[in-house]
């Protein structure tokens, strides 16, 4: 086991090189134009541009300038996120300040959102797995499928015109100035969020479910169960959901993964002030080192993800082993 | 929308600065409530579509918005105005900070300001008195280039700025503190427009570090990008929280104020420092400014129709006017200001078909006006523009309308005829054929409703035989293409420019003056543009393009009704000998508020709303 | 594929296949089977018909826009369709779904936009399957080192922010008119085709390697080698065939997906061109308008909802029809 995390971990490292490289070639060199005319602010002379492009790094040779950007990434204290390096070029605070500001939200988001569509993909996906082929089977898949055909933007979009503008059932966008993520919870400001990410996660976890299901359920330790005249709510709940609810679990915290780096369409809609936002925000004002710190920052996260599933499995199912 | 507004960056060329893009004349609204009925108290609340630009520093920002929180409530200057609108002396020079206006020398090289006795800095520094140093702490960083400040060149007329800022000397050697209440400030050759360059945010005083007496940039040492969070407030507001600031700690192990979220929100409280007994400027009535950051614009107007935000930086979408304009309720909430500016489609003399003057005039008539009005919310935008320069700086041309159609709305018969005159059109029967027409490059702003108007655009021109490659940009992007020579786009028809202050010398001489052609900014259409010059900008035909060079200079001395005729002559040079441009309308500002704000004036110095000046219903 | 010989066609509690007690297994190819199953499943059926009526749209949209409404999809009606605010009106005859806010006939736009959306769905797929099998059947075919730096490289690619970079790269080289890598990579929609395509291969890849895996131990695949057929020859003659089925289920169930994330890019701003309708722009255009226009949110997004629908539905249905575990235990 722990030559199998050693392992794992020497892999992390290496997808974040490699991750760190792609985004330095992506956002740094691929896109025309000299970010130090930029950063030379609104009357430059050829001086204040040599000036500018002394400041940020950009007159050293490339790999100087990916080793400068490179060695912030490295997740050690005075390294993670410096200031020297990662500080924005449009808000011009450190990057790290901004990304440990806008977790929260991001967090809240994905967990609430995760909550939600296990509520409900769990109960659908089991229904159409003891149903198969049923009418509550069928409703159910659709249900899920909706979701999932529709835009999440549009989602977001109809659910705010409907619920807020029109029956004023739930609040408007964003988090009101001096309101904590805590209060804007009960406040009801997440539900619309969460519903609409929810509404385009739970069908995979239908499809998940339903199939894992199907295949326990015809496994000899349910038979046995059943045999031994236990209810069959208790051996679906007890034993069938038990042993199917791996993939499910698995599939969760990758999406978790995904979305601690940002829900950037969510956020956008809503104008929830998450880590998606600003990346937009950084893309779009070519805030490279937000960009980079961002990006790599949800690479980071869905690595762990990756990771933290693999142990997980480990824990639910003995039958898996590591070598 | 987002903001628009470009500034004038002309470095010697200015005869007189005031503002970011100024508020225009005629007025057409009034819902003023009596100064009376006004209340103090309550919390503004205000949504940014987008952020400000260079984090509210005041030696940087350049867009309105910003300019309009420096200069409402943080950052008050020696010099500023009243603060209200174009028709109101908004634009009449009024002392602050000084006890009145300069006065200069005979020779008009000596310049001496008297300070305001007894104004107190924001806490932390609540002791400390503003002194003439500050305002030299103020120019120096201005001066230094490591501040990449935005307005330098408005102060290198003073004795010794460039060689300060060039780093050949340790002082500024023009700028002088007699004693503490006196600021000397000599120059090297004599500008009318000095008065103007103390009303700028980036002159407004820096108080010393209580760590470093000597530090030549006193609090703002260390902070060269980042002044905006840790500004020591002269004015009625400061950044919530900004008391806690250390500034005895070295710069970068300041905490910025909790007030000053970059990029999320700004809250602005009032500065206990601030006396009105000091401010005549200011009425200051509102409590606190609450500033989020984020959200579409159709999101934010219907905030604002539910009150709960008050109002916003952009302006309305079309379905926020129709709202606004047909409700009662809402109807005394929106307002409409003239601006000096002008929306028009850019085309590049140097590069075909637009090198040739009868294409040029055949784009003019085949354009629909009126349809571009329509899809950028109708009438309330601002009127259809025939002419260059805005009728608000020069009222004799109104009417002046050398590419009529019937309503505005384009006349392709008319264009054909003149296109029929082309070269580029070989069989002459008013239809582009030649290559050139085809597949034209434009570069478009990618911000609605621009795309929709090039759309627009494009099957208008289609008629008259040109076929366009359409390419879309966010705003900033798109004008730095359509302003970079080297970049040879054809057509840009998303451009607006905005004159810094009330005088056509500002508006026309940054868009048709060679001195204007890159690098500077902005004749995007290369008049005056040298064989040389195309040369070495690679364009495939190098005739000189043509110039108006001599009328701009000839203008320059002029007064009162001659200089106004002049001018009307320019814009009709350039109409009818030139044709660089379709411009298509004039525009207006135009801001929706929620209803509890009272006494909304324009601020003419910022061109956005008057923040010093407003107030809430109900106060408190 | 060897249906008839897997071992799970048991079905479970002892009951005996219906086939084998009417003894046609052996009869019946895999096709009949497959046909057998899928043409039962009325809601896969369904979405099939409904895709074949969207791609004769897209195909036919010029001709259909010109013989029913006369407009064309960038013909612009101010007066006709625009009020004094700009704002659009309704559906009403000349205009079927009404007018968008630069005043186009909607009803044009949404056809001519399931050509963009399918074209780019389409071209994604095939940069995502063409990769995928590739990479799926060398990996799975040689195994050992090549498998490990194969399947390890999926892995990362599967570990990358993906709208992010997408959102990125498509800025990227968008920014300048002439495109980027030396004007190799032009803006626009192949642009969008690409990058969707390079970032969603993984999942078909590792699909196609645990299938290889499997099937290049059986009979028929030692028996060619024992023919003495090359490497390449097993691959593409004897293992590609016996992974189409399996592909053929996952890519049903990429496009619907590809179709959403051009959407999603438009709806960023970063997306196809500026006049060419696609359906993820013009909702991203009604995000503003809609609560005056709702045509311009309702009919772009239905159609854009039903596509992604009917691909879902014949997807699950062709899963359900091709698997085999699926089938056996549809007798339960």
């Amino acid at each position: 086991m722990s030559r199998y995390l050693i392992r794992r971990f020497l892999f992390l490292l290496f997808v974040l090189w490699v991750v760190s490289i792609l985004t330095f070639l992506i956002f740094v060199k691929l896109p025309p134009g000299n970010p130090a005319v930029r950063a030379a602010g609104r009357t430059q002379t050829p001086e204040t541009i040599a000036a500018a492009k002394a400041a940020l790094g950009l007159d050293k040779p490339v790999w100087v300038q990916y080793w400068r950007f490179a060695k912030g990434l490295i997740p050690w204290p005075g390294f993670f996120l410096n200031r020297q390096v990662y500080f924005s070029w449009s808000n011009f605070v450190p990057v790290r300040q901004q990304i440990v500001g806008r977790l929260p939200v991001t967090i809240v988001l994905a967990v609430g959102a995760g909550i939600i569509w296990l509520l409900m993909g769990i109960p659908i996906g089991v229904i159409s797995a003891i149903k198969r082929r049923t009418l509550a089977d069928r409703a159910g898949m659709l249900f899920a499928l909706f979701g999932v055909s529709a835009p999440q933007f549009w989602l977001a979009y109809v659910l705010l015109f409907v619920f807020w503008y029109k029956l004023h059932l739930a609040p408007s966008s964003g988090i009101p100035i001096g309101m904590g993520v805590w209060s804007a919870v009960l406040h009801g400001r997440f539900i619309l969020p969460w519903i609409t990410l929810a509404l385009t996660y739970s069908a995979f976890y239908v499809r998940i479910l339903r199939s894992s299901m199907i295949e326990t359920l015809d496994e000899d330790f349910v038979r046995t169960a059943r045999a031994k005249g236990l209810s069959e709510r208790r051996v679906i709940i007890r034993h069938a959901l038990r042993v199917s609810i791996t993939p499910v679990i698995t599939l969760l915290g990758i999406d978790l993964g995904y979305l601690l780096g940002g829900a950037i369409i969510v956020e956008n809609v809503f104008n929830l002030q998450g880590v998606g936002q600003f990346s937009i925000q950084a893309l779009f004002t070519n805030d490279f080192p937000a960009v980079m710190g961002v990006t790599v920052l949800a690479a980071l996260f869905i690595i762990v993800a990756n990771l933290v599933v693999d142990v997980v499995y480990a824990f639910l199912d003995p039958r898996v082993r590591y070598t | 929308m987002k903001r628009h507004a470009r500034l004038l960056a002309l470095a010697a060329s200015i005869a007189l600065a005031a503002a970011a893009c100024g508020g225009g004349g005629g007025g057409n609204k009034s819902n003023q409530t009596p100064q009376a009925g006004l209340k103090k108290g309550g919390v503004l609340r205000i949504g940014l579509a987008s952020d400000v630009h260079q984090a509210l520093d005041p030696g940087r920002e350049y867009y309105t918005i910003g300019w309009e929180f420096l200069k409402c409530c943080l950052a008050r200057t020696l010099l500023a105005f009243n603060f209200l609108g174009p028709n109101e002396k908004g634009n009449d020079l009024a002392p602050d900070l000084a006890t009145g206006l300069p006065e200069s020398s005979s020779d008009g090289l000596t310049w001496t300001f008297h300070i305001r006795p007894d104004v107190h800095y924001a806490p932390p520094l609540q002791n400390v008195t503003v002194t003439a140093q500050d305002f030299i702490r103020a120019l120096m960083r201005v001066a230094d280039s490591k501040v990449a400040a935005s307005y330098p060149f408005y102060y290198s007329a003073i004795q010794g700025f460039d060689d300060f800022s060039a780093g050949k000397a340790k002082t500024i050697s023009g700028l002088s503190a007699p004693d503490p209440a006196t600021l000397q400030v000599r120059l090297a050759n004599p500008v009318g427009y000095l008065p103007y360059v103390f009303t700028l945010s980036a002159s407004s005083p820096v108080p010393p570090s209580p760590s470093d007496a000597s530090a030549p940039l006193g609090v703002a040492t260390g902070h060269d990008q980042n002044y905006g969070q840790f500004v020591v407030s002269s004015g009625p507001y400061m950044w919530k929280g900004a008391d806690k600031i250390d500034f005895s700690k070295p710069a970068d192990q300041q905490a910025g104020p909790p007030g000053f979220q970059a990029g999320k929100s700004y809250v602005l409280v009032r500065n206990p420092s601030w006396k009105a007994s000091t401010d005549p400027l200011r009425k200051a009535n509102i409590d606190e400014i609450d500033v989020t950051v984020g959200g579409t614009v159709a999101d934010l107007t219907k905030k604002i129709e539910a009150g709960e935000l008050d109002t916003m930086d952009a302006l309305p979408a079309p379905e926020g006017i129709r709202d606004y304009a047909t409700n009662p309720d809402l109807k005394p909430f929106i307002h409409s200001d003239p601006t000096f500016g002008t929306w028009y489609i850019n085309m590049n003399t140097a590069m075909p078909p637009f090198d040739d003057i009868h294409v040029r005039k055949a784009m003019n008539w085949v354009v629909d006006k009126s349809g571009l009005l329509r899809l950028v919310g109708g009438s309330i935008q601002g009127p259809i523009a025939t002419h260059a320069i805005p009728d608000s700086m020069v009222p004799s041309l109104k009417g002046y309308d050398p590419y009529s159609t019937p309503n505005h709305s384009g006349d392709a018969a008319k264009a054909k005829q003149e296109m029929a005159q082309s070269k580029y059109d070989t069989n002459h029967d008013g239809v582009c054929d030649a290559s050139a027409c085809k597949n034209v490059l434009m570069v478009i702003d990618q911000t609605d409703p621009q795309p929709k108007m090039s759309a627009l655009i494009q099957q208008n021109i289609e008629q008259i035989g040109i076929s366009v490659n359409m390419k879309q940009f966010q705003t900033t992007t798109m004008y730095t293409k359509c302003e970079t020579a080297t970049e040879r786009v054809p057509t840009c028809p998303s451009e607006g420019w905005y004159a810094d202050f009330a005088d056509p010398y500002a508006f026309v001489t940054g868009l048709f003056s060679s001195v204007s052609l890159t690098p500077s900014c902005c004749d995007d259409s290369l008049m005056g543009a040298t064989t040389a010059q195309l040369k070495e900008w690679k364009y495939s035909n190098t005739t000189p393009t043509p110039s108006i060079d001599d009328q701009l200079n000839a203008c320059v001395p002029m007064l009162g009704a001659q200089r106004e005729q002049c001018y009307a002559n320019i814009d009709k040079a350039l109409m009818e000998n030139v044709v660089p441009w379709v411009p298509y309308r004039f525009a207006n500002q135009v801001v929706i508020t929620s209803k509890r704000v009272q006494n909304y004036h324009l601020d003419a110095s910022t061109g956005w709303i008057s923040l010093s000046q407003l107030a809430l219903a109900g106060g408190a | 594929m060897q249906v008839a010989s897997e071992p799970t066609l048991t079905a479970p509690q002892g009951e005996p296949l219906d086939v084998a007690i009417s003894g046609r297994v052996v009869s019946l190819s895999p096709r009949q089977l497959f046909w057998r199953e899928f043409r039962q499943d009325w809601l896969a059926l369904a979405g099939m018909v409904f895709i074949a009526v969207m791609i004769f749209l897209a195909v036919g949209a010029p001709l259909a826009s010109r013989l029913l409404v006369h407009h064309g999809p960038n013909q612009i009606f101010i007066n006709q369709t625009l009020d004094e605010f700009g704002l659009p009106k309704g559906p009403n005859r000349a205009f079927w779904f009404g007018a968008d806010d630069a005043g186009r006939d909607l009803f044009v736009r949404v056809l001519y936009g399931a050509r963009t959306s399918l074209v780019v769905a389409f071209f994604a797929t095939g940069i995502s399957v063409v990769i995928g099998v590739m990479v799926g059947l060398v990996a799975g075919f040689y195994r050992g080192r090549v498998d490990t730096v194969l399947s390890r490289f999926t892995d990362i690619v599967m570990s990358l922010p993906v709208l992010l970079l997408a959102l990125g790269l498509v800025a990227g080289c968008g920014l300048s008119s002439r495109g980027c890598l030396g004007g190799t990579v032009k803006p626009g929609l192949l642009l969008v085709s690409y990058v969707i395509g390079l970032f969603n291969w993984p999942y078909i890849s590792r699909l196609v390697r645990g299938e290889v895996l499997r099937l290049r131990e059986k009979e028929f695949v030692e028996a060619a080698r024992a023919a003495g057929a090359s490497n390449f020859r097993i691959m593409s003659r004897e293992i590609l065939p016996n992974v189409f089925a399996p592909v053929l289920v996952f890519t049903t169930l990429i496009i619907p997906n590809n179709i959403l994330f051009e959407a999603a890019l438009s709806f960023l701003g970063i997306g196809v061109p500026p006049t060419t309708p696609s359906w993820g722009k013009m909702l991203s255009d009604a995000g503003s308008i809609f609560t005056v226009a709702w045509w311009m949110m309702v009919f772009p997004g239905l159609f854009l909802f039903a596509t992604t629908l009917a691909f879902n539905l014949v997807g699950d249905g062709l899963r359900d029809a091709l698997d085999p575990r699926a089938r056996s235990r549809r007798m339960t």
